[in-house]
Order: C-alpha cells, then structure tokens, then sequence
C-alpha cells in the first residue's frame, strides 16, 4: 500500500503515514473550513491500511503519533473518529500503540489529549515535550 | 444622505477599548488573517491559545449559520456575515460576534447558551464529550460543540443579547471575557 503523505498548511495538519515502517503521524494545526471532508480521506486510508496489515503475520506493530498544535471542535471529532478506528482494530488482536504529545506548557492539548484517554483500552501515552 | 463621520466612529472604536473590528463576509481567509492577528499578540503564552480557541469557534459559527449570506468569489460558494470585536481592558479581553439568524435557530441557540451556562466546569467536560460521540446533527457542517467549546475556554458565563428584526430574523450579540493572567501569583 501507499504511503500517505500530506503537507501541513496554516489551518490543516500534515499527514504522515508510512506504510513500511508502520509509523502513523499527524500534526499541527487543524481547522479547516470543512473539517469532515479533509478527514474523510484520511480515515478511509487508515481503515484500509489497518485491515491489510493487521491480518499480516509479519506485522510488527502500528505507531500512531498525534503531535496536534491546535484544532477546532470539529477537527476533534474527526480525530476521536482515527481513535474510534484505532481501538476497534486494537480489539480484534492488531498490535498498536497510540502516542499524543504536547508542549510542556500546553494544557489545552496535554487536556485534550487526557479526555481522548477516556473510554480507549488501547495502549495509549501522553508525552510532554 | 446624512454624511458618516468616520472619525466619530474612529473614536468610538477606541472609547469603547475595541482593538480590532472585522464587519463583513467571515470567509476562512479572513478567519486565519484575523486568528493570525490575536495569535501574534500573544506570542508564545499558550495560556492564551484560548482566546484564539473562542475566536474560531465564533468565526466559524458566523460562516456556517449567519443568516445573512454572500457569495465567496474564491470558490463560488456562500458564506456568512457577520460582525467581530476584540477589546482589551486593564484586567481582561473581551470577544464579542455578532450575526443574523432566523428566528427558530436564535431561540435554539439561546436555550442552548441558557443550558450551558447553568453547568460548571465538570459538567461542561462531560457534556462535551457526550456531545462528540453523538452523531452529526442534519444540516450541521460542525460538530455541535462550538458553544461548549466557547463557554470551557472562558471563566466566564456566554453573555448575549439576542434582538428582533423582523418576522424572520434576529440578531444574536455572544460576549465571552477571558482574564488577563495575574503576573505575581
């Protein structure tokens, strides 16, 4: 499969999604004027992504890193929808790992980040940096 | 034709603390110009993130649900107008929007507002994020969480005025005060 690359823009994330070495990133900012549609795409690779690798054997594990700067209320749906992907593939036995960072002294985002925890059982850690 | 007296209005502006006033089509590009204005002041307090949180939150609340529309010459599609003050105080910010609305969504709207202003910090966290796991109302290009948003980002109770225009449409006044952080806490 494709790799899915995306530039950042000032009101869109960047999109960093490689195939081969199952390292999932997104980050920056996100409030598009129509948030739904910019994530559509991206949930839809994820899905397909996640459905081939995790019947692979050889499948060594997924990394998905949010390094979100700031996103509106609709963006935040869309990225509980990737955690909502994420954990119903988790709990079907596929191996991932869930990572948000923010900046030491962002508590929107290391708040944010706590309120996505609720309700996951998959492995997932906030990191300040 | 009475003549307008743009310094009248200049001094009005500045009497009344305004440091920054949008009136017109709340297109993206004007959001991000105007969101880039409050960020640079700011610089790099992330404390104030919250303000500019509010500001998209009222913007975007402009541009999907203002009764009053405009074609966006950029991509041919509508876009609502509306209004957008910033003011700054000795001890606090005030951000204030303004727009159109037919009369059925204001009433909604308000007894929202009403609604939210009743629940304290806690409860607006749960609120919110009950709301996120409902699924998108009909029509809504948002996520119906903007005014939850809005009021955990403020201190403050949403302030508003909503005026009757006509059979039609009324106008809706948000007020939300953000406090200036205290230097020697």
């Amino acid at each position: 499969m494709n790799n899915l690359i995306i530039d950042g823009t000032k009101t869109k994330p960047y999109v960093k999604f490689n195939s081969e070495d199952g390292i999932l990133e997104i980050g920056g900012e996100s409030y598009p004027e129509n948030a739904l549609e910019f994530y559509e795409n991206i949930e839809k690779w994820l899905n397909e992504y996640l459905t081939e690798i995790c019947e692979n054997a050889t499948n060594k594990g997924i990394i998905f890193n949010f390094r979100m700067v700031y996103f509106n209320t609709s963006s935040s749906k869309a990225i509980l929808d990737i955690l909502d992907i994420l954990e119903k593939k988790y709990k079907l036995g596929c191996k991932i790992e869930v990572f948000w960072y923010h900046e030491e002294d962002d508590e929107d985002i290391e708040e944010s980040g706590e309120e996505f925890a609720d309700g996951l059982s998959l492995p997932y850690k906030i990191v300040s940096f | 034709m009475e003549e307008f007296d743009l310094y009248e209005y200049y001094k009005d502006n500045k009497n009344n603390n305004i440091i920054l006033s949008f009136k017109g089509a709340v297109s993206q590009e004007i959001l991000v110009e105007i969101g880039q204005i409050i960020r640079n002041k700011f610089g790099v307090d992330k404390s104030l993130k919250k303000i500019f949180s509010v500001f998209v939150e009222m913007s975007q609340n402009i541009m999907h649900y203002s009764s009053e529309r405009v074609i966006n010459p950029r991509d041919g599609k509508d876009v609502g107008v509306g209004i957008i003050l910033f003011k700054e105080y000795e001890n606090s910010f005030l951000l204030t929007s303004g727009n159109q609305l037919r009369n059925s969504i204001g009433q909604r709207v308000t007894s929202k507002i009403d609604k939210i202003n009743e629940l304290n910090k806690d409860e607006l966290k749960e609120l919110y994020i009950e709301q996120r796991r409902k699924p998108q109302e009909d029509e809504s290009k948002g996520a119906g969480l903007g005014l939850i948003e809005i009021a955990r980002k403020s201190a403050h109770k949403i302030n508003y005025k909503i005026t009757e225009i006509n059979d039609e449409s009324s106008f809706l006044v948000m007020n939300v005060k953000f406090n200036k952080e205290q230097s020697n806490e």
